[in-house]
């Protein structure tokens, strides 16, 4: 071993010889120090991975389901119109531009989103543009002339029982015509598994077949460049407007932005975790090798040199950390695709997560965080340990001996950061920006004042504690040793209070759209095609249902209020906006369960034609307030409505507009429903007539019958799914508490090991010494868990009433979280226990008379 | 041991108080001493007498309140902090009671440091440590950690680093203040043997009597202050010669 | 880009399966005996075949010397046979596509423009009479005014405005205007010229108008399947010699790159056209240029030996003349201006030179 060999002639020799007989000598320590730098990069990556996977799958579907195009020209006043088309392609021969018709229909009865296209100009959905690959010769071309051919996708060919020749009759609004299959379509993936229900037909026969001839939904148009764009707004006439739609990856981002938060929340926590444990570790080694350091000092290592060493050795073990990281950060984010992708399509649908694949970047990354984390972990004590003069490093005395007073200073800070956070809340009300700097501030601050609020809590247990020497003795400790002490409660603090924070808003979030939930929805049975609630497939209640639900009202007594959700989209600022459109009976949904924010318009009755309410979310992101004016699109041409109220809304994070049937069927042209709300007269027995209604109407018209109570659990099972990401974060934050604990503890204890030392030749047993820094752990734990109480319960209520109201535009009703707390006491408990065994066996080796001879 | 040796190691008036005020504390006083290359010199003194603080003060790793120190003909005061460390790696040798081996590294790089950290431990240097070493009785030795070896063993290692870079004075502080009396005098044998082939100067401070009566001068401190001195005895012979 | 792709998708179904009879099982009419022509009605569209084409080339120069060749082609493909009228509650119904392309030479900037157009078949997109010459492709046309053809092309800052006055007769590439294009029957188009027609007009070139005259011809050729599948592409040439002929020539290449089949016509300027079968004809390509977008290689001069003719040496007048869409499924072809040389080098003639198939087979698309 000692051999031949050039290379390690100098100092990175050394540093590797360092690093090599460390590893040897002690295992163990080591191994603590690769895991947590392990630890954090595998999250790092392993998150990055798993989003990225997702996100790019769930882009996909997005823009095979919605198109690319994010231009689309829409009539002021009345639908539009072949000639509108024909005018503007004939004025802007070189722009592309697109007719399309994109509306439901029945077919066979069932409900499809029916599609006509023009081929030739078409261009949007990808997986359609190789249709000609996938037909026959001759049904692609008959396809394209012949009235009444279809083209459906191969899931609704299958629900239908139909295939490539079979006559189906699709329902219009001239009644029933007969037509063709000519072919099924397999839509690339993973549009294929999300698109189900599509039927595409050229645009002749849409027209045809819907019995709508020279009227078009919408001109879809494609800009190359800016210039394009120009040219087509000044070739619109005073009846077209040009829309631009949101794309579908700036859609993506607002419906998943909770969830980014919380992930990269998570990331910065393993991050966070891996400095904290290499600080800690760092800490323990440099006092463990205080020996090696003074021999250096003395035969003439500069303190550069020693620096340069120790953190070369730190460098290296981040490297290696960095590459078991990595390893693990593939295997996590295989756990965690499923995972996310699981949440999303919860939420949202159809979503196959793309291949997942460690770009250069996300090695570059976890490298970086894994490196940097060890390097940053390590540099504090070690500039610190290279910098003590020789003299002192010969009499083996290598702590932060200016601990107090940076202590202060520190406190100071933090309490200034405090102040910045409040006054920034005070000054600002809409901008997300400031809204972050908020929660960033008050969270330094809590983080640089922990030091010191852990000498003020260690200070008044030293009061309690006069007479009990455990605790009087823990308490002085900890007050001595702040430097070692305050920085292992500081990083505890900022994991529980993280947790805390999280739990709340969560715990908080939940509550609010339950208590929403109980109040909106008062009606005690809720009736539904079955279809649309098994298997998420918008479907309209038939005519033979409702007159059923009707009749059975009727002998039975009760009230029935019928809705209608759909997409629907409002003007903001030249653009459009989806939002989801409500319809229903306004003025008995008013007298009940409607939870106006804002007082209602009075006067004026209510103008059913002419007033809607906007969701909270809604009304924010667009601006409006009661009597101000929305413009939404329509079948018939824009529609201005006046905002009656505003409604608290979490269903549709995009927004909602709620109006009354008569305005929807009035410039919607559109009269089904697609649920209704039943209550029964005061004093029947719910469960005897769910089961009735179940069993009869129920079973006669497929419909699913739900009540009170299988709402408010479906809600809240979809609820915790989404936040299940954050049990991953509660684990996290209980192992940054319990490795902090048992670091800082044992890096107290090798600090102090003459005291230790003294305490054994005076006669103090292992037990003893097992108290006091039980007492120790115990006093530590518990002025974290008390500062991340505070801290965690300050960061929930930004989050709810400052970063929540900011980014999504509702407001949630914070509780204490007693719960969260219980678990953050339960983690730092359990940390104390575990974290005297290290230090406790550290000791016990130590003989005394080597301890001592150090004097 | 002839007058016209050069004189390695010069001090005069020596002082160091810690502390200001009415704590402070007197440590050393107007010490004064002058050794020849090659020589040895015994520091005796009871334990707070000052012998610690002297060797540091020697050893470039404090700097006395009052005084100077020259090592062949430096003034350590004029040193920057830099130079000193540079000094001490190049021209001092230290052998300390408790060792203060490098527990991660093996016989030969523990030996080796002062070379490696001048990133000059090449093929000859590693010969002729591994010589040294061999010398020392660790021929076999050279891939074993520190806590694979015995006392005398570890202080032979400690030896081999003072010695490594050719030092003009080595410091010994309790040389064997760690090991039993046979493996004491072995330890003391080495050293006198490579002292008077290699011609360092030597100051070793111990309790031991037998150590003593190997040394060529003798120096005894109490409360901080010379209450014996024979190297200026013989310098100042030398003057009036 | 796409517009391309489905026209090739739609050609590919379409013409690939007109194989044989008098109607082809599709039940597209095939141009399987000699015709009676009657002009103008004939210059306008032909229902019932699967793909006809009006196709201009031309040599034209400014005043101050600059000499330009120029393109204009209209296609108008039939999706599904035409068999009377059919019920269209919607505007939109049509059985037809149209598409168009359009280019520039400038053989003394070295610069080609080329543009395209394309649409379903709409009484006020995409159009052609069928009782002249009136075919429109949303900003782009060609109609007859009285003797003249008056067309229109551009896009962005290049345009094409010109008039082409007839001086001859229309010519019949064949007896009857029935052109073979090898053995089997109804493997042939019908085909006239219209050569020598007195152009002048305008040019804008990079938004400069230039004022041009010259000399024009112009296709108009109408079939159901032309190609045969080993068929890989064609070399064709149209030739004004300063004496007063008038050559169009042509070959079929095959898949091994051996000739398929030939022919040419020559027309004195007495008026009598003579038609010349493959033996009494000879292509003999010079050295290529490869196209950087497509890597084909296209000749860029030939010598073609016609019985009773001098040896004539064609080059094209620049290289780089290719239209592509840029796409890979897109067809991408060579359409040049040319010099006629005689043996001694002496410049006796003006033409247009188009060669097909050079980066792939074309046989599935005609």
């Amino acid at each position: 071993m000692s051999g031949s060999g050039g290379s390690g002639s100098g100092l990175f020799g050394l540093a590797r010889r360092l690093v090599l007989g460390d590893a040897r000598r002690h295992p163990a320590a080591m191994l603590l120090t690769v895991f947590g730098i392990a630890l954090g990069s595998a999250v790092v990556v392993g998150i990055d991975a798993a989003v990225a996977a997702c996100l790019s799958g769930f882009e996909r579907a997005v823009t095979d389901l919605a198109g690319e195009s994010q231009h689309r020209v829409v009539a002021r006043g009345g639908g539009l119109s072949d000639d509108d088309f024909i005018g503007l392609r004939l004025a802007e021969p070189e722009l592309s531009l697109t007719p399309i018709i994109d509306r439901r229909a029945l077919v066979d009865g069932v409900r499809v989103r029916f599609v006509g296209v023009d081929i030739f100009t078409y261009r949007s959905l990808e997986s359609i543009e190789n249709l000609g690959d996938q037909i026959e010769d001759g049904a692609y071309e008959r396809w394209q002339t012949e009235p009444g051919t279809l083209l459906v996708v191969e899931p609704l060919a299958a629900s239908l029982g139909v295939g490539a020749g079979d006559a189906v009759t699709v329902t219009g609004s001239l009644g029933d015509r007969e037509a063709e299959i000519v072919a099924t379509i397999g839509l690339a993936p993973p549009a294929n598994a999300s698109v189900t229900d599509l039927v595409v037909a050229d645009i002749a026969t849409a027209q045809e077949l819907l019995g709508i001839p020279g009227t078009l939904d919408r001109i879809e148009a494609r800009f190359e460049s800016d210039a394009e764009r120009a040219a087509l707004v000044a070739a619109l006439p005073e009846t077209l407007e040009l829309a631009t739609t949101e794309s579908a990856a700036a859609r993506l981002e607002e419906l998943i932005a909770a969830y980014r938060m919380n992930l990269l929340a998570l990331s910065m926590m393993a991050a966070f975790v891996a400095v904290f444990i290499v600080y800690n570790a760092s800490l323990v080694g440099v006092q463990r090798r205080r020996d090696s350091i003074a021999a250096l000092r003395a035969v003439g290592a500069s303190p550069g040199q020693i620096a340069r060493v120790y953190l070369a050795e730190a460098a290296a073990v981040g490297l290696v950390g960095g590459a078991i990281g990595l390893l693990c950060g593939r295997v996590l984010a295989e756990l965690m695709v499923g995972f996310i992708a699981g949440t999303i399509n919860d939420l949202y649908g159809g979503v196959t997560p793309t291949s997942l694949a460690l770009g250069w970047l996300a090695i570059g990354k976890g490298m970086s965080v894994a490196v940097g984390s060890a390097l940053l972990g390590a540099a504090i004590p070690i500039l610190a340990a290279s910098r003590v003069p020789p003299v002192h490093a010969m009499s083996g005395t290598i702590t932060a001996h200016r601990s107090r007073r940076w202590v202060s200073a520190l406190g100071v800070a933090g309490v200034a950061s405090l102040a910045v956070s409040l006054v920034v809340w005070l000054l600002t009300e809409r901008s997300i920006l400031a809204g972050y700097a908020i929660a960033a501030t008050a969270w330094l601050g809590f983080a640089l004042a922990t030091p010191a609020l852990v000498g003020l809590v260690a200070r008044a247990a030293g009061v309690l504690g006069r007479g009990r020497l455990p605790l009087l003795l823990a308490a002085s400790d900890l007050r001595r040793a702040l430097g070692i002490g305050g920085i292992a409660a500081s990083a505890m603090m900022l994991a529980m209070g993280m947790n805390i924070a999280i739990a709340s808003t969560v715990g908080s979030f939940r509550g609010t759209v339950l208590d929403w939930l109980d109040s909106r929805y008062q009606a005690d049975l809720y009736v539904a095609p079955e279809v649309a609630i098994d298997h998420g497939i918008p479907a309209a209640l038939t005519a033979g249902a409702r007159s059923a639900i009707e009749s059975e009202l009727a002998s039975s007594g009760g009230d029935v209020l019928y809705y209608r959700n759909t997409q629907g989209e409002v003007f903001d600022a030249g653009s459009t906006r989806p939002v989801v459109l409500t319809v229903t009976d306004l003025e008995a949904s008013e007298s009940g369960g409607l939870i106006p924010l804002a007082a209602p318009l009075v006067g004026g009755g209510l103008e059913p034609g002419g007033q809607v309410y906007v969701s909270q979310p809604l009304a924010r992101k667009i601006g409006v307030a009661p009597g101000d004016l929305v413009r939404m699109p329509s079948p018939t041409g824009v529609v201005e409505a006046r905002v009656r109220g505003v409604f608290h809304d979490f269903v549709a994070d995009r927004g909602a507009v709620l109006m009354d049937f008569a305005l929807y069927r009035d410039r919607w042209a559109d009269d089904r429903v697609d649920a209704a709300h039943v209550t029964f007269e005061a004093g029947t027995d719910l469960a005897a007539a769910r089961a009735s209604w179940a069993a009869g109407i129920g079973t006669e018209h497929e419909l699913a019958i739900q009540d009170h109570a299988e709402l408010r659990s479906e809600t809240r099972r979809i609820f915790d799914r989404t936040f299940r990401i954050t049990d991953v974060l509660l684990w996290l934050s209980g192992l940054v508490a319990i490795a902090g604990l048992a670091g800082a503890l044992l890096a107290l204890a090798v600090s102090r090991r003459q005291e230790f030392a003294v305490l054994s030749a005076v006669g103090a047993g292992a037990g003893d010494l097992a108290w006091r820094l039980a007492a120790e752990a115990v006093l530590l734990g518990a002025a974290a868990v008390l500062i991340s109480i505070v801290a965690g319960t300050t960061l929930a209520e930004i989050l709810a009433k400052v970063i929540q109201v900011r980014s999504f535009g509702w407001t949630i009703n914070t509780s204490p979280q007693p719960l969260a707390w219980a678990a953050a006491a339960g983690f730092a408990l359990v940390g104390s226990a575990l974290a005297i065994v290290m230090p406790l066996r550290v000791l016990s080796r130590t003989r005394p008379a080597e301890a001592l001879r150090h004097e | 041991m002839s007058d016209s040796d050069p004189t390695t190691l010069r001090a005069a008036g020596l002082s160091k108080t810690y502390g200001r005020g009415s704590g402070a504390v007197e440590a050393l006083r107007d010490v004064s001493l002058t050794l020849g290359a090659g020589r040895s010199l015994v520091l005796l003194g009871r334990s707070g007498s000052g012998k610690s603080t002297l060797l540091n003060l020697l050893g470039a790793m404090d700097t006395p309140s009052s005084g100077a120190i020259e090592v062949e003909g430096r003034d350590l005061a004029g040193l920057s902090p830099g130079e000193q460390t540079l000094f001490r790696r190049r021209r001092l040798g230290f052998v300390f009671q408790s060792f203060h081996l490098i527990p991660s590294l093996d016989v030969l790089h523990n030996a080796a440091v002062p070379w490696m950290l001048d990133g000059a431990f090449d093929a000859g240097a590693r010969e002729s440590l591994a010589g040294l070493l061999g010398r020392l009785g660790l021929a076999g030795k050279l891939d074993r950690y520190p806590d694979e070896l015995s006392g005398g063993q570890r202080q032979r290692v400690a030896i081999a680093r003072a010695l490594a870079r050719s030092p003009a004075l080595v410091l010994a502080d309790e040389p064997t203040g760690n090991l039993d009396k046979r493996t004491g005098e072995q330890i003391l044998d080495v050293l006198d043997e490579l002292r008077r082939e290699r011609r360092f100067a030597m100051v070793l401070a111990t309790h031991d009597d037998a150590a003593a009566a190997r040394c060529d001068e003798r120096l005894v401190l109490e409360d901080g202050a010379a209450i014996e001195n024979s190297t200026l005895v013989r310098a100042a012979g030398a003057a009036v010669a | 880009m796409s517009r391309w792709v489905c026209f090739v998708l739609i050609l590919a179904v379409s013409l690939a399966r007109a194989q044989s009879g008098l109607t082809n099982e599709d039940g597209y009419l095939l141009a399987d005996e000699p015709r009676a022509w009657d002009f103008p009605r004939d210059f306008g569209r032909h229902d019932g075949f699967s793909i006809e084409w009006w196709y201009l080339t031309g040599n034209v120069a400014a005043e101050d010397g600059r000499e330009f060749g120029f393109q204009i082609t209209f296609f108008r493909s039939e999706l599904t046979p035409r068999v009377g009228e059919r019920p269209d509650a919607s505007g939109w119904r049509t059985d037809e596509l149209y598409f168009a392309h359009a280019a520039i030479s400038d053989l003394g900037g070295e610069t080609f423009w080329h543009d395209e157009r394309s649409s379903r078949g709409h009484p006020r997109l995409a159009s052609a009479s069928d009782e002249t010459m009136d075919v429109r492709l949303l900003d782009w046309s060609l109609r007859l005014e009285g003797d003249t053809l008056v067309m229109r092309a551009g896009g962005g800052d290049h345009a094409i405005d010109l008039r082409a006055r007839m001086t001859r007769e229309p010519m019949l590439q064949g007896p009857g205007g029935l052109n073979s294009k090898g053995g089997d029957v109804g493997q042939a188009s019908y085909y006239y010229s219209l050569t020598r027609l007195e152009t002048s007009g305008t040019l804008t070139i990079g938004g400069e108008a230039v004022r041009v005259r010259g000399s024009a011809w112009m296709d108009q050729e109408f079939s159901s399947n032309q190609l045969a599948d080993n068929q890989r592409g064609w070399d064709w040439f149209c030739i004004q010699l300063a004496d007063g002929r008038d050559v169009m020539a042509y070959q079929l290449r095959t898949d091994d790159g051996s000739e398929a089949y030939r022919f040419a016509s020559v027309r004195d300027p007495g008026g009598t056209v003579r038609y010349l079968s493959p033996e009494q004809i000879a292509f003999r390509p010079g050295s290529a240029w490869r196209s950087p977008d497509t890597g084909a290689a296209y000749p860029q001069s030939w010598t073609i030996e016609i019985e009773g003719l001098p040896g004539l040496n064609v080059r094209s007048r620049m290289v780089g003349q290719e239209l592509t869409g840029g796409s890979a499924s897109d067809i991408a072809y060579f359409e040049g201006a040319t010099e006629i040389l005689d043996p001694e080098g002496r410049r006796i003639g003006v033409g247009y030179v188009e060669m097909t198939g050079y980066d792939r087979s074309i046989a599935d698309e005609f």
